[in-house]
């Protein structure tokens, strides 16, 4: 008896090890049986990988109203909020996805070996000219702009109003006199998130960089030593506004403070303003809908005609070069444009990227003040696409927290800031 | 009798055969691929990978933030565990006398542990930045009245507070099964003697529940030394990096940094520490145990 079981167990047990690697076997034999054949009525799997977890829904709809539309092709979406982590891990393990989430400039550089060339996509030509330098290398073009975001003071138009403020500041003094007229009316401005890197060491910090007359020129004299960050001429406006947000906001307690307790006191009515973009418009609907809202440039300087809003491509689909499917994912990326109005502007509400897409009202009121300063070519881009290393921006806040947390000199801080830049170029 | 030992080794392989397997796979594997990326320079997306030979080690001894997370880590071990093991043994002493609601109570101080640690650090950091200012409003202490994420001291507080919250209940579990192998025989036996309570702590309970002394000193060090989840959600490291556990800053290194084979590196000077530290720690305990 006792034989029978160890018998049955040992060949139970093998059993299952050999199923296991069989299983893998044969799958990856189909699909690349499927790759070499390539012709459309054979099933096709592309592998999509993603960010924005908020319209993660919305995009599965997208998906599956292609794969209706083609019924040979499977699209199997990842969305995580992490794309550049499960991304170095997917190629590591062999297992890259055919499309995927690029980000502009410094990242697009890292991958465009590894990237299709889009130049010659009909849609290419539609892309607004501001998508294209992120993506541009030696003349080639490698990715297919989502859409376009930008950032400011996100202000609440029923406390300013309250507290006599009639027209938004354009100037660093006007910015000043309406936290004053706020302080004086018993209004808390800010309460900014400055636990989170991304506010302080990768929005706010970006401003000193995007306000330079030629940003990558710029960032490239910073790369190779010839300018340094405590020359720049708006690191002190930089410095002015981070001390209003701190001193006319939770003051050291910032550094405590998370975006979703930002969201929440803004969206309350707790405080007057947040320096957040037009990707904070649903969070803050969602905790109260009836807020009444609007956004602007953060000035840095005393000339008003110098303000300008940081605009850029948060994320750019790319294809795999060694996908197996290159052509497959290209005539995926050309149906989105196609039908682009449909579900990048009016299912996901973002902000069009491309010529031929309309912004629509339903994109709110923050997207609204944003097209103006478009309209008005009052611009700058993401300059901490241009950074030296596309995560440098979580060493970046550490040194700024010191200093909202006063542990550090502005001197200090800036110096600390240009090791760091300076350690990630020398690597 | 051979043919009953190739028996006997061909069960034996069957049964340790898939442990090994994963193991190997997914242990093993990787450590070996980490090793061979620590003599390599690579950012972990480029296809062009270099070999540097030990410039990553000589590097890594230069870099503060390194030995400040070092630092970091060590301080959070020896108190997380001082305190872990305190409270969940007194827990477990409490919980092993005759209370009607022992069960109940066992559960509840059991029950953070089967949270996920991420949960729990998103939790925590709504009970501190919300619910603190308001037990501070209605008692008027001033400790619950500064947001602790937002001081270096406060958030290392914080984080001891959160994991010893969490942990205690799971300590307690492992001590009050040791408490119960003592045989009532030798306590009664003491009693007669005129042993006092004291007396019959130090000289009977504690010889006695070494072993699992050992085991949870053990336990709370390795997992003190590899606290990650719960370091990301409650503080991600901050304020300006003060709280980075090494896993924490290893891990940036790796993702954010793009500096994969310099925090692979980094990550091998951990392992041995840490297989070091608790080497010796099980060893030195090892030989203070009492068999029955």
């Amino acid at each position: 008896m006792k034989k029978l079981i160890s018998g049955v167990t040992v060949i139970a047990l093998s059993a299952g090890l050999l199923a296991g690697c069989g299983k893998e076997n044969s799958e990856s034999s189909a699909s690349s049986t499927a790759g070499n054949q390539g012709s459309s009525d054979k099933k096709i799997t592309l592998k999509l990988l993603q960010g924005k977890p908020e319209i993660a829904d919305k995009t599965k709809q997208m998906l599956a109203d292609y794969q209706s539309e083609h019924p040979n092709v499977t699209i199997e979406p990842e969305i995580t909020p992490d794309v550049q982590t499960r991304l170095k891990t997917l190629f590591a393990a062999g297992e890259a996805p055919d499309i995927f989430f690029v980000k502009g400039y410094t990242d697009m550089g890292l991958w465009r070996d590894r990237l299709v060339d889009l130049t010659d996509e009909a849609w290419m030509s539609q892309a607004l000219p501001t998508t294209l330098p992120g993506m541009t290398f030696d003349g080639k073009k490698y990715g297919f702009p989502i859409s376009i975001e930008g950032y400011g003071f996100v202000y609440n138009k029923d406390l300013f109003a309250k507290a006599g403020i009639d027209k938004v500041p354009t100037t660093l003094t006007e910015l000043k006199q309406a936290n004053e007229k706020l302080k004086a009316a018993g209004i808390t401005s800010y309460s900014e998130a400055y636990k989170e890197w991304w506010t302080l060491g990768q929005h706010l910090l970006n401003l000193p960089f995007a306000y330079a007359p030629d940003p990558a020129g710029y960032a490239k004299q910073l790369n190779d030593g010839t300018a340094k960050i405590k020359d720049n001429p708006f690191m002190n406006g930089f410095f002015d506004v981070l001390d209003m947000t701190v001193k006319y906001g939770s003051g050291v307690e910032s550094l405590g403070v998370s975006y979703d307790t930002e969201i929440a006191n803004f969206a309350t009515g707790k405080v007057a303003m947040i320096q957040q973009g037009v990707w904070a418009l649903q969070p803050i609907l969602k905790v109260n809908p009836d807020v009444n809202m609007g956004m602007f440039a953060i000035p840095l300087t005393d000339n008003a005609s110098d303000t300008k809003i940081p605009i850029s491509v948060p994320n750019y689909y790319a294809i795999n070069k060694e996908s197996k499917n290159v052509d497959e994912a290209k005539k995926f990326l050309d149906w989105v444009h196609k039908n682009g109005q449909k579900y990048l502007v009016d299912s996901f509400q973002f902000v069009p990227a491309f010529a031929d897409m309309q912004a629509t009202d339903q994109l709110g009121p923050l997207a609204a003040d944003m097209n103006e300063y478009v309209k008005n070519d009052q611009i700058i881009p993401f300059a901490f696409f241009l950074w030296p290393a596309p995560g440098i921006q979580t060493q970046f806040v550490k040194p700024l927290q010191a200093y909202v947390g006063e542990q550090l000199k502005k001197e200090q801080a800036i110096d600390d800031i240009q090791k760091i830049w300076s350690g990630a170029v020398k690597k | 009798m051979t043919q009953t030992k190739t028996k006997k080794l061909l069960i034996y392989f069957t049964f340790v055969s898939p442990a090994v397997l994963l193991f190997a796979l997914i242990i093993m594997l990787p450590f070996a691929r980490a090793i061979i990326f620590s003599f390599q320079d690579w950012d972990g997306i480029s296809t062009d990978i270099k070999w540097v030979g030990w410039s990553n080690y000589t590097t890594i001894f230069h870099d503060s933030a390194y030995l400040k997370s070092f630092w970091f880590t060590l301080k959070y071990v020896a108190v997380s565990t001082l305190l872990v093991n305190l409270i969940g043994f007194a827990l477990a002493i409490v919980l092993n006398m005759k209370l009607k609601t022992k069960n109940v109570l066992r559960t509840v101080y059991f029950m953070p542990h089967v949270i996920g640690t991420l949960i729990i650090g998103f939790i925590w950091q709504f009970i501190i930045s919300q619910v603190f200012p308001q037990i501070a409003e209605w008692t008027g202490w001033h400790i619950f009245g500064v947001n602790w994420l937002s001081y270096p001291s406060y958030a290392f507080w914080a984080l001891i507070l959160v994991n010893v919250w969490y942990s205690a209940g799971y300590f307690m579990v492992i001590y009050i099964a040791a408490l119960q192998g003592i045989s009532t025989e030798l306590l009664e036996a003491a009693q007669i003697d005129g042993v006092n309570r004291w007396q019959r702590m130090w000289h009977i309970v504690l010889p006695l529940v070494r072993n699992a002394i050992t085991i949870c000193l053990f336990l709370a060090i390795t997992s003190g030394f590899k606290v990650f989840d719960l370091n990301l959600a409650l503080t991600k490291g901050g304020p300006f990096g003060s709280t980075e556990s090494l896993a924490l800053h290893i891990y940036q290194d790796a993702f954010a940094n793009n500096n994969y084979t310099l925090a692979s590196t980094k990550a091998i000077i951990f392992f041995i520490v840490l297989g070091a530290i608790t080497l010796i720690q099980v060893f030195a305990m090892k030989r203070k145990e009492v068999e029955m």
